[in-house]
């Protein structure tokens, strides 16, 4: 999907003028008039890239815009690059001040069509290739559900299957996409046990604590692990590979005790074949990654 | 495949309808695949294709005793149909070069079914048959018959009265009435009505409806469709547990091949009835198993029950007529309408008609599922098709009913299992998980096995459970601990009875029954930690503190 | 109507009663924890459980509807067995520093314990570990005394649409919490204190600042001046025992003077100011053209915040003048410092506010500082004022009725009915009403702006001229009239209204996060009645016609949007991060 960049300048010339050579180079333009419909839409349309006027309703504007746009924990990795006529005669130095603000790159007014596309490219390489691609990918799952009422456990079930856990800046284009406050999906995520706000382990091993399987040493199963693997539940070992946790009855019961590792069930276990378990997934990483 | 119309339905039947050639059959359920199904499955495949085999080789969804997994089941012209047990790779080889190449049978491993005989397998009834991946196999055995004789040729009327006279109750542990939840969202006037199968199992230590579910999902499909009928549903969930994904994705599969056939969509069977379904997931919440905690979750919120009323069947789902039926009561329902209502109401007592699946597990020899008729007593089912504990401990209890439930002891081992009787000792139905304890296993440790667990579930929104089942649990370890005095066993009765009146949903309300019944039941075994510090079944970690203790005092 | 009976005694209710409101017609006050009459019930404490006959199970009377035939017991030994062990549970999960806490004697947890007589409570105490979040500077946030009773939640995400708050986690762990985690001041939270306002316990209360202004009081170098708000004066005898709503405009004054203030000004003197700019903004941009319509109201700081965190797009809607108590403060330090030369260094203005949003304007902007210094040093609740007269041993209830300092406190009935919900509509039209036509209205109360109704809309004839007016209260409310704005705009259609008020709490400001607690609409109505008979008391009820305000603009301000005005007395707005974590 094309990269999207946001100019906010109140020229409305200038902004169609960059509109055009934006669009010829591939890219998706989103205008906005003022500051405040500038803030507005980079909320609303989460784009890769902000180009940014500094004068606009008055002196200082565009630093404010700037400010509040890196204080906002949505848009702060959003690359802002200032376009700004010198204005040496108004007793404005502009680029004196701009080493204070929260800006990637100062491109000066009237701009080289070369320049500009030079420095857009080089943030969209290093951030704003990235922030599409996550965006993309949030909206094809969001997508799925889209006309479905009650989606978003579905939803969060599709994006912790594709990321392995809910990280915060998907939480926030979510939030965005749904139209459902942050809060909800916090709420969410943290009342249901299977979703995870951290990144697991490679090997997620879920070890059950039905009735069964605790009458037949399950207690047991769980503190060999823990100690094998030097982890509390809900952690992971230090070195990535193993997250633990405990499961309420995978329905195995007839192998009781059993564990879990990524949706394989091992059964019948004791402390020892435990133990063999964890050695071969361990070995098997070793040969796969050296 | 295109959309069936009846005359379709009973052509594709009488295709179906006769398994003629030589097959191999291995059993694919989870518990099937942990044993190493998959394996023997994929060797059978290979072997045929390497030694040219006439034969075919198929799944099917077994649901039985699983000590006995995997199991294979060989049908071979002229020499009959053998069951072989606990068949691993190189039995798989055997049955291959012994059986299948020279005709013989290996009679070191045939499954004789003793245990089978006291069971009536009607919930189960295709389960050893078919394939749950193929929807023809299902229609071969009379699938979908009975939505289209409900469809075509009997009234909604018809169907509740057929239910009525059944006897059918709620198979989740409710034991509610199941005519009339139909009956009460049929009597609504709304533009859209949901029938939703409640498919999150969450007792530890219950399995019936996942293997129902991988086994044969379109019975409960069936049943589902019937209900729609009845009530004037268009729409259906399934919510399935997101620990069952095999489960889901044979649910998935029967949708998507019903949906192929037309048995789901619009103008079902050439009728005027719609119907779809769509599969919502839960997300490891316990309590949305409860109904209306179930429907915040499908309306994609925290899962928090709501005060009753009003009830789900009158306002449920977005605020719609909702009919919330467990996976065993909706894979009843074709069985009954196929045989009639009275059939089925001359199984089972008095109150409680029909069969209940149970989870068989613990301390038995034979543990799996098992599916018998109500009325059938204890003793039947853990010495007659359980084997009894063999020759470890002597059997000392039967909890039935999970973290709601209570403990039932030996004494009453001739009780004939019932709705009702269950409760007068003390317990409850519940879904079906049937633990059997030993001499080994302490009252102390299992209540507050199971008070940890309701603490973990708690929804946490009203503060008789929230606050109660911790409180309960801090009661019971301080027992477990051998730091207690008799005045705390006064506390804790005084709180399970608290939280059982207060508590604003069914987790909470029943969470204090374990204790209540160990307390019952076992109350000497609770004074014997108080009193004389000592686990009679050496589990509770008391002795080394005391002799820690003494030690210390030694060294002074 | 339908028949119960209850305590064996007979009622009979509308269908949809509940069992809780159908005792109160027999004077049966059913023991309640979790219900408040703003909010839905949230069945969540078990306190209310009540015997049904034919019923298995005991139900809870706050949301269960009365049927025909019900028989109703509402305490015998059983439930009252039940609920003193429901009480000791939420009891031993609380810590028990009653006499440390914000709402010692005022609190319902506190009070229920007492009814009940607990003097023990057997199970083992246990604590969340939770620290405490005073962020914001406006609310403080003390987890541990949650219990859990979700009306915060509601009144947040439900009633103010800002989700500032909600629950996380489950069971045993379940707490309140902004999203994710993080402070309140990273959060949308717009620091309405709707939520202290609604909260049964200690757990959330304002900021106390009543030390800074002792210090200031007792501090020889400082000139300390004050300020009530027009909320102010009708709530602040339910901390003395006097009638709901009555009028203690005197006695406040003479408190605040015996406290120590070397002047005692009034906000309504502000509002009447903020009338005189704000009205020739409307004139402006209706009359003349000049501006964008809608014109809405900015005199509320949470609704200021919420605009800027999440309507953005409607900033240049805002009228720039500042909220009255704002324009008393920067007077203080300018104007009354001149006219009576002191030197405005040493001033120290306290602002005594409904509200616990004014905590967090007054260091807003670098406009709050037109003064060169901070223009109000710092604002309190009617809560903590009532707590420093008490402190102090004043016997406020039999004070003698005393004046303020008029210079900045003489006030018009305008002035004072800006704190119910529709006074600073009202307020403004009756001055507009002047500047248009160059005569005084002869409808001087508009009561389609009054009343607790959520949006008001209205068509107000000026002269022959309709001017479509919208009055929301309560966050909730905004959306509605905010989308009606949007849509003509995008369509190119005139405006649905010309002038908005909008106030964040519900009843306006009467009902602020600052109050004293307990809010009902009952409440929320006797204030008002009380704010309104004040205006219908006065023999001035037009701004423009206030014989100091006059004087301000000849000796000091020149003309209302003239360059004085602009510089000290108008602000601007930006567009603020929802989340900054």
């Amino acid at each position: 999907m094309k990269n999207k960049i946001l100019i906010i300048d109140d020229d409305s010339d200038f902004v169609e003028a960059i509109s055009l050579i934006l669009s010829a180079n591939g890219y998706e333009p989103i205008k906005a008039l003022s500051g405040e419909e500038g803030f507005n839409k980079a909320k609303h349309e989460s784009p890769d890239l902000i180009l940014l006027d500094m004068i606009m309703a008055y002196k200082d504007e565009g630093a404010e815009i700037a400010r509040a746009l890196s204080q906002d924990i949505s848009l702060k990795n959003t690359p802002v690059i200032l376009v700004t006529g010198l204005r040496k005669d108004e007793g404005l130095d502009p680029k004196s001040k701009m080493g204070e603000l929260p800006v990637k790159a100062i491109i000066d007014k009237p701009v080289d069509p070369e320049v500009l596309l030079k420095n857009i490219r080089t943030y969209m390489q290093s951030s704003g290739d990235e922030h599409r691609k996550m965006v993309d990918e949030v909206t094809k799952i969001a997508n799925r559900w889209k006309d479905k009422e009650g989606n978003l456990v579905m939803i969060l079930h599709d994006i912790q299957g594709h990321y392995g856990f809910v990280p915060r800046q998907i939480s926030f284009e979510l939030s965005r996409l749904l139209d459902v406050p942050l809060a909800r999906i916090y709420e969410v995520i943290t009342f249901y046990n299977y979703f995870k706000l951290k990144a697991p382990g490679k090997y997620i091993i879920s070890v059950c604590m039905g009735t069964a399987c605790y009458l037949k040493g399950a207690p047991q199963i769980l503190r060999e692990l823990r100690s094998l693997l030097g982890v509390e539940e809900g952690g992971t070992s230090k070195d990535g590979l193993f997250h633990l946790q405990v499961v309420r009855c995978l329905g195995c019961c007839g192998l009781a005790p059993v564990i879990m590792i990524n949706g394989k069930v091992h059964g019948k276990l004791t402390k020892e074949s435990v133990k063999e378990i964890i050695d071969q997934y361990a070995s098997k990483e070793k040969q796969e990654n050296g | 495949m295109g959309k069936l119309t009846y005359k379709d339905l009973t052509e594709l039947r009488k295709k179906n309808a006769f398994n003629t050639g030589d097959y191999i059959k291995v059993g694919m359920t989870t518990s099937g695949i942990a044993a190493g199904a998959d394996e023997v499955y994929a060797l059978f495949t290979e072997e045929k294709k390497k030694r040219n085999l006439q034969i075919e080789v198929k799944k099917f969804g077994y649901a039985g005793l699983s000590n006995i997994e995997p199991v294979v089941q060989v049908s071979l012209k002229g020499m009959g149909n053998f069951i072989y047990r606990n068949v691993d790779k190189a039995r798989a080889l055997e049955i291959i070069e012994r059986c299948i190449q020279k005709k013989q049978a290996i009679n070191e491993y045939i499954y004789k079914g003793e245990e089978d005989k006291k069971q009536l397998r009607i919930v189960l009834r295709n389960c050893d048959k078919i394939d749950p991946e193929r929807i023809e196999d299902y229609i071969g055995e009379g699938g979908y018959e009975l939505l289209a004789r409900s469809l075509l040729k009997s009234s909604p009327d018809k169907v509740i009265e057929e239910l009525k006279i059944s006897g059918l109750r709620g198979r989740g542990g409710g034991g509610y009435p199941t005519w009339m939840k139909w009956n009460f969202a049929k009597g609504v006037v709304s533009d859209q009505k949901f029938i939703v199968c409640n498919g999150d199992e969450g007792d530890p230590g219950a399995y019936m409806d996942r293997s129902i579910l991988e086994g044969d999902p379109h019975s409960v499909i069936e049943g589902m469709l019937i209900g729609g009928y009845v009530t004037g549903a268009s729409k259906g969930f399934f919510y399935i547990r997101a620990e069952y994904p095999l489960a889901i994705e044979r649910v998935e599969k029967a949708l998507r091949q019903a949906r192929s056939y037309g048995l789901l969509g619009e103008g079902i069977l050439g009728s005027n009835f719609n119907f779809d379904i769509e599969i919502r997931l839960g997300a490891g919440a316990f309590v949305c198993g409860e109904e209306t905690a179930l429907i915040a979750s499908i309306e994609g919120r925290r899962g928090y029950p709501s005060p009753r009323p009003p009830y789900p069947s009158i306002k449920g789902l977005w605020d719609k007529p909702t009919v919330i039926n467990n996976v065993e009561t909706l894979a009843n329902i074709p069985a009954i309408i196929e045989k009639g209502g009275k059939w089925f109401a001359s199984i089972g007592s008095l109150t409680s008609k029909g069969t209940k699946v149970f989870a068989l597990t613990g301390k038995v020899v034979n543990s799996g599922l098992i599916e018998v008729p109500m009325g059938i007593t204890l003793r039947e089912i853990v010495y007659g098709i359980g084997g009894g504990a063999g020759d470890v401990k002597k059997i000392k209890a039967v909890q039935t009913g999970g973290p709601s439930g209570g403990v039932i002891p030996c004494d009453f081992l001739d009780t004939p299992v019932d709705y009702e009787n269950l409760l007068k000792l003390g317990s409850i139905m519940g879904s079906g998980g049937m633990i059997v304890m030993d001499e080994g296993d302490c009252m102390v440790d299992i209540a507050k096995f199971y008070m940890r667990f309701c603490v973990d579930e708690s929804c946490g929104k009203c503060s008789p459970c929230r606050i109660g089942t911790y409180q309960m649990l801090q009661y019971l370890k301080k027992i477990s601990a051998g730091e207690a005095t008799e005045s705390d066993i006064e506390e804790l009765e005084r709180i399970c009875s608290a939280v059982q009146k207060a508590a604003l949903c069914g987790l909470g309300q029943t969470a204090p029954n374990p204790i209540i019944s160990t307390l019952r039941y076992f109350r000497q075994e609770y004074l014997e930690h108080i009193k004389n510090k000592r686990c009679a079944a050496g589990i509770c970690k008391i002795s080394s503190i005391k002799e820690a203790k003494d030690d210390k005092g030694k060294n002074k | 109507m339908i028949k119960a009976r209850i305590n064996n005694i007979i009622v009979e209710v509308d269908e949809g009663t509940t069992i809780l409101d159908a005792a109160r017609k027999v004077n049966i006050n059913i023991p309640t924890l979790c219900k408040h009459p703003d909010l839905d019930s949230s069945a969540s404490c078990g306190v209310c459980v009540v015997k049904v006959k034919n019923s298995r199970k005991l139900l809870r009377a706050c949301c269960t509807p009365i049927e025909e035939g019900m028989d109703i017991i509402t305490h015998d030994n059983e439930l009252q067995s039940v609920r003193r062990t429901v009480i000791e549970l939420i009891l031993s999960n609380h810590p028990n520093d009653c006499l440390q806490c914000a709402r010692n004697q005022n609190c319902e947890l506190q009070k229920l314990a007492s009814d009940f007589g607990i003097r023990e409570v057997s199970f083992p105490q246990f604590l969340r570990n939770l620290p405490v979040d005073s962020s914001t500077r406006a609310i403080t946030l003390v987890p541990e005394k949650c219990i859990l009773c979700g009306r915060c939640v509601q009144v947040c995400q439900n009633l103010q649409d800002v989700w500032a708050l909600s629950f996380l986690e489950r069971g045993v762990e379940t707490r309140i919490s902004p999203a994710g985690d993080i402070n309140l001041s990273e959060s949308p939270c717009i620091h309405c204190g709707q939520c202290s306002a609604h909260c049964p316990t200690g757990a959330i209360a304002e900021y106390d600042q009543t030390k800074k202004v002792w210090n200031a009081l007792y501090d020889d170098k400082k000139y300390c001046v004050v300020q009530i708000a027009p909320a102010v004066r009708v709530a602040i005898g339910e901390a003395f025992n006097f009638k709901e709503g009555e009028n203690l405009t005197g006695k406040l004054y003479a408190a605040l003077r015996r406290l120590g203030f070397e002047a005692v000004f009034d906000t309504s003197f502000g509002a009447d100011v903020t009338v005189m700019e704000e009205a020739t903004e409307f004139v402006e941009r209706f009359v003349h053209h000049k501006g964008k319509l809608p014109l809405i109201t900015t005199c509320c700081p949470s609704w200021v915040d919420f605009m800027e965190k999440f309507y953005p797009d409607m900033i240049e809607h805002f009228s720039s003048t500042k909220s009255p108590h704002e324009i008393v403060g920067v007077l203080s330090k300018t104007y009354y410092a001149q006219k009576n030369k002191i030197n405005p260094g040493s001033i120290y203005v306290v602002s005594i506010m409904p509200c616990t949003s004014k905590k967090y304007e007054i260091t807003r902007s670098s406009e709050m500082f037109a003064s060169t210094f901070q223009d109000v040093d710092v604002s309190l609740t009617t809560r903590e004022i009532a707590r420093m007269i008490k402190q102090a041993g004043i016997d406020f209830v039999n004070l003698p009725e005393e004046e303020p300092d008029h210079i900045l406190g003489d006030y018009t009935g305008a002035g004072v009915i800006f704190g119910a919900t529709g006074g600073v509509m009202e307020a403004a039209l009756r001055t507009a009403y002047f500047l248009a036509t160059g005569k005084n209205t002869k409808v001087i109360e508009f009561s389609q702006a009054r009343g607790l109704k959520g949006i008001k809309e209205a068509g107000i004839d000026i002269n022959g001229t309709i001017i479509k007016i919208a009055v929301a209260h309560g966050m909730g409310n905004v959306e509605y009239i905010l989308n009606n704005v949007r849509k003509a705009v995008l369509a190119n259609e005139p405006v649905p209204y010309h002038f908005i008020e909008i106030m964040a709490c519900p009843g306006g400001c009467v009902g602020g996060g600052g109050q004293p607690y307990g809010v009902t609409d009952k409440l929320r109505i006797l204030r008002a009645q009380g704010l309104y008979s004040d205006d219908a008391s006065k023999q001035i009820r037009f701004a423009h016609e206030n014989h100091f305000v006059k004087k301000l603009y000849e000796e000091f301000l020149g003309k209302p949007l003239g360059e004085k005005s602009e510089e000290i007395l108008h602000t601007r707005y930006k567009p603020r991060p929802l989340y900054k974590k």
